[in-house]
């Protein structure tokens, strides 16, 4: 079972302080799926996904992919077992071209690369802009590239904070066919989003944090319909506005 | 980018010729401490500019390896041939015993400690006086074997020395490694998951700068003829800031190019009696960060392309 | 032993002068000024030169108004110019580095290399329960003193002194709550490096200035700064009193180059066992 899945954490705590970030939390992620995670600001969300790629340690629990043990592991180690992230602020190497950009994410993980570099840059749309310093280009753009620099590596657990946020309407719809494309070639999806259709239409699976704790788990329908998830995180949202 | 390989052409001929004209020996003597502090701008380029690490310790790179080399010669008769490599490598080590704890230090708090291991080892060296001779130095160790010692020899020497050690930096900024080095300037924790050992690549570049900056010292301490823990100083290091930072952080060539200016206008103005070397130092310091923090290879790139 | 003790007042009381500027700076700031202990040396020459015509009292006074007018030029034309791009606090060092050559250079051009006495306000000495002190050494512990706790009640009484804190504890909210903050940078440089230069003029009569002099001090403000927390004030009093104490009777009782390691040695320990893991805060308490 654990061996299946692409990515399993088993019931992880984490505290900043005294501030708990996380606390007993378990995830399922299954090979070649989808899975979104939501909740307000600061239930942990990023946390998690720094936990996943070995940025923070958890305090107690484990986390395994594709079975193997990764916790504890440094962020180099945890990376090269494939696994991908974006990053809320979104981050690339500003003073490097964008190929080099797509260059750098290969030398990880050793091996050539060379020739995958003109394959992703054909499929994020950015073949004109290789020799572009990355950080003069677009905020959509530079998300494309932070994309592409997972497909070089060939990650095949890809965490996305908020890939969407952001970004106009026709590229959010480019992101979603590609995130779909690469699914149906196998690659797991991790997505964190507060846009809740992006995340209804794109994923399978649902789970809602919400201060630290899972609060819910299930498909798109169960999830909207859930009062609790209402509570504590839709209405959140309209308490807001 | 012809242009440019005609003007290194032609600096390289001008610097070949200058020793058949026969210049005073001053204006040799000063282009041969061109040619070592240029070794030692591009090796701190190599930190700074390319790798995000400002270190405010780079003058014990130097003071190590010449001390090295030095002691080397005159407790073991070893040359300082030999002394070259094994002052270049021991320095190269003092970069991975430094580097190794500090680079967990962010900002300021690196620079600090890497000053602050410097510090050390200049005041390690003046109290071990038995060893090391103190704050009065150490003097009468061999000069390179087969050269004998003129002016003219020690100028093609340090310029050979330059001249290897400015290409191989070259090639190493702008191979894969050079690039994975700049991508963790620009963005450790994302270096890190591309899955990029970041603390190996640092502490690489870390050993290659001290190598090379320890391989200066040693030819400096066997010019000079002498040597004192002054070499590991401060003001060292800050004379080797201004010369990078002149020609432009992230441009290997541009160091060579700053210690050329700050030596040749610094040292002519003493000559002039005015000593204001120390002054002119720190206000290229001062306003390069203001006005130019690219240095003047920025400039360079305005009158290339006009408009 | 109790000479020990004397000692290790005076020198702390130094160390704390330079010191709690460098701390206020940083603390506030979060600039790293390599140019500080060049103050110190201004502060002796300034007082030198003015004396000249005036007087050593109002030649120490006019020499701290000086350091604090460079201090407030400085930050205008150059620190806050850095505050617009990234990394203010690596370039900060740079120019603060140039700012320290050009010191050391222009006190170099105007005065000679040669160590010079600044002259006292007060000379002879005087006996106090049977030790025996130079009148000026005891003035110049009773004004570092009494500066040192007027820093200390600005901060905490004062509403610049608030200003300061909030400033320190977070610039960003600070600023949202209507304080100009830029102001508050600006003052804390000018204070900061006046501290130096008071040291220089008040503790340059007993020992001596020459241009470079400011390197040895230069290490010891930053060894009190970060033994005592990088930022806070407190912290750094005591740090310069604990440091003063350990390097004398290291000279005392080791003898030998060990007094100069005492500083240098904690300093590396702390940023290597605890990097980042002080409160960088200016606190009063």
């Amino acid at each position: 079972m654990a061996a299946e899945a692409a990515l399993l954490v088993d019931n992880i705590t984490k505290r900043f302080g005294g501030v708990v970030a996380l606390e007993g939390v378990s995830l399922l992620v299954e090979t070649a799926s989808i899975t979104g995670i939501v909740g307000p600001n600061g239930s942990g969300k990023t946390t998690l996904f720094n936990l996943i790629c070995g940025i923070v340690r958890p305090d107690s629990g484990r986390i395994f992919l594709n079975g193997v043990d990764s916790t504890g592991k440094p962020p180099h180690e945890i990376a090269r077992l494939k696994v991908g992230r974006t990053f809320q602020s979104l981050r690339v190497f500003k003073h490097l071209t964008v190929a080099q950009n797509l260059a750098v994410a290969g030398t990880g993980m050793g091996g050539d690369v060379s020739g995958k570099i003109g394959e992703v840059l054909r499929f994020v749309g950015l073949e004109e802009k290789q020799n572009d310093e990355a950080g003069s280009m677009s905020y959509g753009q530079q998300k494309l590239l932070a994309f592409g620099m997972m497909l070089v590596r060939d990650a095949s657990l890809i965490l996305l904070d908020e890939i969407a946020a952001g970004v106009y309407p026709d590229l959010v719809a480019k992101i979603s066919g590609m995130i779909r494309e690469l699914q149906s070639k196998g690659k797991t999806f991790v997505v964190i989003e507060h846009d809740i259709p992006f995340i209804t239409n794109l994923c399978s699976k649902i789970v809602v944090l919400d201060a630290g704790k899972k609060i819910a788990e299930g498909t798109p329908a169960e999830i909207t319909a859930d009062q609790r998830v209402i509570q504590a995180y839709l209405g959140e949202k309209k308490r807001a506005r | 980018m012809k242009t440019r390989s005609l003007i290194w052409t032609a600096l390289g001929i001008l610097l070949l010729v200058v020793p058949i004209i026969r210049p005073d020996q001053y204006l040799m003597t000063i282009i041969i401490y061109v040619f070592v502090y240029a070794i030692l701008a591009e090796t701190w380029d190599l930190l700074a500019g390319y790798t995000g690490l400002i270190s405010f310790g780079h003058a014990a790179f130097f003071g190590v390896g010449a001390y090295t080399s030095a002691l080397l010669s005159i407790d073991f008769g070893i040359s300082p041939w030999l002394g070259l490599v094994l002052g270049g490598g021991t320095a190269a080590l003092f970069g991975l015993v430094v580097g190794y704890p500090t680079l967990r230090l962010r900002g300021p708090y690196f620079a600090i400690a890497t000053l602050a291991f410097a510090e050390a080892a200049r005041i390690s060296i003046s109290s071990m006086s038995d060893v090391t001779g103190g704050p009065q130095g150490l003097f009468g160790y061999k000069t390179f074997e087969f050269v004998p010692y003129t002016l003219e020899n020690y100028y093609y020497m340090g310029m050979a020395l330059s001249v290897v050690a400015t290409v191989i930096l070259y090639k190493v900024v702008n191979s894969k490694f050079g690039l994975t080095l700049q991508s963790i300037r620009d963005d450790l924790p994302l270096a890190e998951m591309q899955g990029i050992n970041t603390t190996r690549y640092r502490l690489a570049a870390f050993m290659i700068s001290g190598f090379f900056a320890g391989m200066a010292g040693v030819f400096f301490a066997v010019f000079s003829l002498s040597i004192t823990p002054d070499l590991l100083g401060l003001s060292v290091t800050a004379a080797v800031i201004s010369m990078a930072m002149i020609g432009g952080r992230r441009t290997i060539w541009g160091s060579l190019f700053g210690a050329f200016l700050v030596e040749i206008v610094t040292e002519g103005l003493r000559r002039t009696g005015a000593d204001v070397s120390l002054m002119l130092q720190g206000a290229i310091i001062a306003l390069v960060i203001l006005v130019l923090p690219r240095g003047i290879s920025t400039l360079g790139r305005y009158i290339s392309q006009p408009g | 032993m109790a000479q020990g003790l004397i000692s290790s007042v005076f020198l702390g009381i130094e160390y704390a002068m330079i010191g709690l500027g460098l701390t206020l700076i940083f603390g506030v700031m979060r600039v790293v000024n390599l140019a500080h202990a060049d103050f110190y040396t201004v502060g002796g020459y300034l007082t030198l030169y003015f004396a000249y015509f005036l007087g050593p009292m109002f030649g120490l006074v006019l020499s701290i108004f000086f350091a604090f007018l460079a201090g407030i030029v400085i930050d205008r034309v150059g620190i806050q110019a850095l505050r617009k791009r990234e990394d203010l606090q690596t370039n900060s060092m740079v120019l603060t580095l140039g700012v320290s050559l050009i010191i050391a250079g222009s006190l170099f051009f105007v005065f000679g290399s040669d160590y010079r006495q600044v002259p006292g306000v007060f000379s002879g000495t005087t006996s106090v329960i049977g030790f025996t002190f130079s009148v000026q050494e005891l003035f110049a512990l009773v004004i570092s003193a009494a500066l040192i706790v007027g820093l200390m009640a600005l901060l905490k009484f004062t509403t610049l002194g608030l200003a300061i804190r909030a400033t320190s504890a977070d610039s960003t909210n600070a600023r949202a709550l209507g304080i100009n903050v830029n102001h508050v940078y600006t003052i804390s440089f000018g204070v900061g490096v006046a501290f130096a230069a008071a040291a220089g003029g008040l503790f340059g009569p007993i020992l001596y200035v020459f241009p470079q002099g400011g390197v040895t001090y230069l290490q010891k403000a930053f060894i009190v700064t970060i033994m005592g927390g990088m930022g806070s004030i407190l912290g750094a009093l005591i740090a310069a009193f604990v440091l003063a104490a350990a390097e004398t009777f290291a000279q005392l009782y080791v003898g030998g180059f060990s007094y100069e390691f005492v500083g240098i040695i904690a300093v590396l320990l702390i940023l290597l066992v605890r990097p980042r893991g002080f409160l960088g805060e200016i606190d009063a308490e």
